[in-house]
């Protein structure tokens, strides 16, 4: 996503004066896609007795429509490229809360807390290992206190060896 | 007049109980807590903190929401100052001159003139809802489907000119939010949705998850590649009280703050933003030396505050009398409510009277213990500013997975989280303003139902949405607005306030 001359073929000078607008009308008319596409099989209905399938075409219409423009647009006026995009802290603190989402029902806080803080760390370069892993373990006792003993909602702790 | 002592009276007596009091205190101090944290604005503490709430009773719940919010506000305005970082575009401008203060030794001052504005502001905003919500309640009864439909597309269009950037950019975000909204299961057939086949979302996209992911984790990412720009204010703090000679220039700017934040708060499509803004224009233009704007000017930081404070509060009475959510703060307040089986709209005031005086009254109580707990914690606040945000920030998202786990007891609501949060990052990468697609999320469901009936009762003639008086007046304006937009010159001031 970052280097804009791809787009542009080799040898060729792009022509496309505004490349965060061309990628953004590309953008909306992907969501729009997605959209007409999920509510393929929805009854639109009429005016006065409207389907499920109305509204979701509507707005994916909309959204379409302005996609296009962003596209034409970005041949015709000045615009920024993209800022870079930084896949480090993309990867890791999803990665840390996808790995939260997938231990907690199963091995349960005991497990995803810690593992959840850790990975997240890394997505910065100044996190270091003899001081992310006390700290994981401390905020997750806390984390458990606060919200399973004080507030009470139900959390798994250890599901395999305490049953909760 | 008689009727709103009544009234005050009956609120007080609900917010005035020990319980209750407990419960805006606690709110308060963590929604303080959470929110001075650097890159967390009151949307992504609120949604973090929702599930605190769900063992309390409706009342309470809602009393100490309302106290998180009030006190993730402040927050705001207290790492805005200190460390020259908004949480969010409201406290944008404190950082203007509240900073310059901070940098020149009086953060103490400034912190202290933000606490005493926003109490002001606050005891007259209360005063203000106290007054309205009746009136406001029996107009809202007068509204019907059409009505409500047009009031909402001319809240939208609030939100796509109050929008930084493109207004078309915005425009696509508000139809990309109503399309999220569509998600889940058709309240009228009964049909699913745009669910892909997937479970999870068959009961529609939890608002928190959207929220959470892209308000706080896109901000997570962001605050992280920035990191080297973060400078955090050595200078001492200083006192905290402000002397006379400070409290005499700000009491203009206080009382003018508030008058223009409580009213812009009360317009759809989140006008409470533009209070600071507008609060600040006003301050420079009428001061006699506009020159020390932005060099640490007291008027700077005691206007915008007070607007702050005063929006942040009548933002509520949209909700609570019209059932509709003009920002995101109030859509998660909708969920609350949702979950504690409360509908907002015009019936809560008749039928819920302790509910709606109860929250009144405790809004003034909040604002108090504001001032009670800031104050004296200023040191605590700052240490947790100062925190590395390399420890900070993981633990922020395990707070967070804590919290969406437990709006449902879902684990794919946390792997949910993760996917709006890039979507987010996407957001913000193409300088798409995520705010008009949460509204639209937030406003779609409602959005369509609206339409679906009015449509219903005219047979499909769309010369309903004209010939309704309410409806015909709030589409003139929504038009005037788009006109008013599109001029050139206006579009540039609008775009200069925001790089401002």
């Amino acid at each position: 996503m970052t280097a804009t001359d791809d787009t542009a073929g080799a040898g060729r000078k792009s022509r496309i004066k505004a490349p965060i607008e061309f990628f953004g009308g590309l953008f909306l008319l992907g969501l729009a896609a997605l959209g007409f596409y999920g509510a393929i099989d929805l009854p639109g209905g009429e005016l006065s007795r409207m389907g499920p399938g109305m509204m979701p075409r509507i707005a994916s219409a909309a959204i379409a429509i302005f996609g296009a423009a962003l596209i034409a647009e970005s041949f015709i006026t000045e615009g920024n490229a993209p800022e870079r995009w930084h896949w480090r802290g993309i990867v890791f603190v999803f990665g840390g809360v996808l790995v939260f989402s997938l231990t907690i029902r199963d091995f349960g806080l005991a497990v995803a807390g810690p593992l959840s803080v850790i990975i997240s760390a890394f997505g910065d370069r100044e996190t270091r290992l003899v001081e992310i892993i006390p700290f994981a373990v401390i905020m997750t006792i806390g984390g458990a206190l606060l919200f399973k003993w004080l507030l009470g909602l139900p959390i798994p702790l250890m599901p395999y060896l305490l049953g909760y | 007049m008689a009727d709103m002592i009544a009234n005050l009276a009956l609120g007080f007596g609900v917010a005035l109980s020990l319980k209750a009091l407990m419960l805006c205190f606690l709110g308060c101090l963590i929604g303080t807590l959470i929110g001075v944290l650097p890159g967390i604005g009151p949307v992504a503490t609120i949604a973090m903190l929702l599930p605190v709430t769900f063992g309390i009773d409706p009342v309470g719940a809602l009393i100490m929401l309302a106290g998180i919010y009030y006190g993730a506000q402040y927050g705001g305005s207290t790492t805005a100052i200190i460390a020259n970082i908004p949480g969010e575009v409201t406290s944008v401008v404190t950082t203007l001159d509240g900073h310059r203060m901070a940098s020149q030794g009086r953060a103490g001052v400034a912190l202290g003139i933000a606490a005493i504005s926003s109490f002001v502001a606050g005891t007259i905003a209360t005063l203000f809802i106290a007054a309205l919500g009746a009136p406001l309640t029996r107009f809202a009864l007068l509204f019907g489907p059409a009505d409500y439909f047009s009031l909402m597309v001319f809240g939208l269009m609030f939100a796509v000119v109050l929008a930084r950037g493109s207004l078309a950019k915005a425009v696509a975000m508000i139809f990309t939010g109503i399309l999220f909204s569509t998600v889940g299961t058709d309240l009228e057939t009964g049909q699913a949705r745009l669910t892909f086949g997937v479970a999870e979302i068959y009961d529609g996209i939890e608002f928190a998850v959207i929220a959470m992911g892209i308000f706080g984790f896109a901000e997570i990412l962001r605050t992280i590649e920035q990191r080297e720009t973060r400078v955090v204010q050595d200078a001492p703090i200083g006192r905290l009280l402000p002397d006379l000679s400070d409290l005499k220039m700000s009491s203009g700017p206080i009382l003018r703050g508030t008058f223009i934040g409580g009213f812009l708060g009360l317009l759809p499509g989140n006008g409470a933003l533009l209070g600071p803004f507008a609060s600040y224009a006003t301050e420079k233009r009428l001061s006699k030396e506009p020159a020390r704007f932005g060099h640490g000017a007291i008027e700077g930081v005691a206007g915008p505050e007070a607007a702050n404070n005063a929006g942040a509060q009548t933002s509520f009475l949209p909700l609570l009398t019209l059932g509709i959510p003009p920002n995101a703060v109030m859509a998660l307040m909708v969920g609350a409510m949702t979950i504690h089986g409360i509908v907002p709209g015009p019936q809560i005031v008749s039928k819920q009277p302790a509910l709606f005086w109860g929250m009144v009254a405790s809004m003034w109580i909040g604002n108090l213990m504001l001032l009670v707990i800031n104050l004296p914690l200023v040191g605590l606040w700052i240490r947790l500013i100062r925190a590395p945000y390399r420890l900070l920030f993981p633990a922020i998202v395990l707070f967070c997975c804590i919290g969406i786990y437990s709006i449902d007891n879902s684990a794919a609501e946390v792997g949910m989280v993760a996917i709006f949060g890039f979507f987010g990052y996407v957001l913000m990468k193409l300088e798409f303003e995520p705010a008009p697609l949460v509204l639209g999320f937030v406003l779609g469901r409602l959005l369509e139902e609206k339409f679906r009936q009015s449509l219903l009762i005219s047979r499909g003639a769309l010369e309903t949405f004209v010939s309704h008086s309410i409806s015909a007046t709030l589409l003139a304006l929504t038009a005037i607005l788009i006109v008013i937009s599109l001029v050139p010159s206006i579009n540039k001031a609008r775009n200069k306030v925001f790089v401002e």
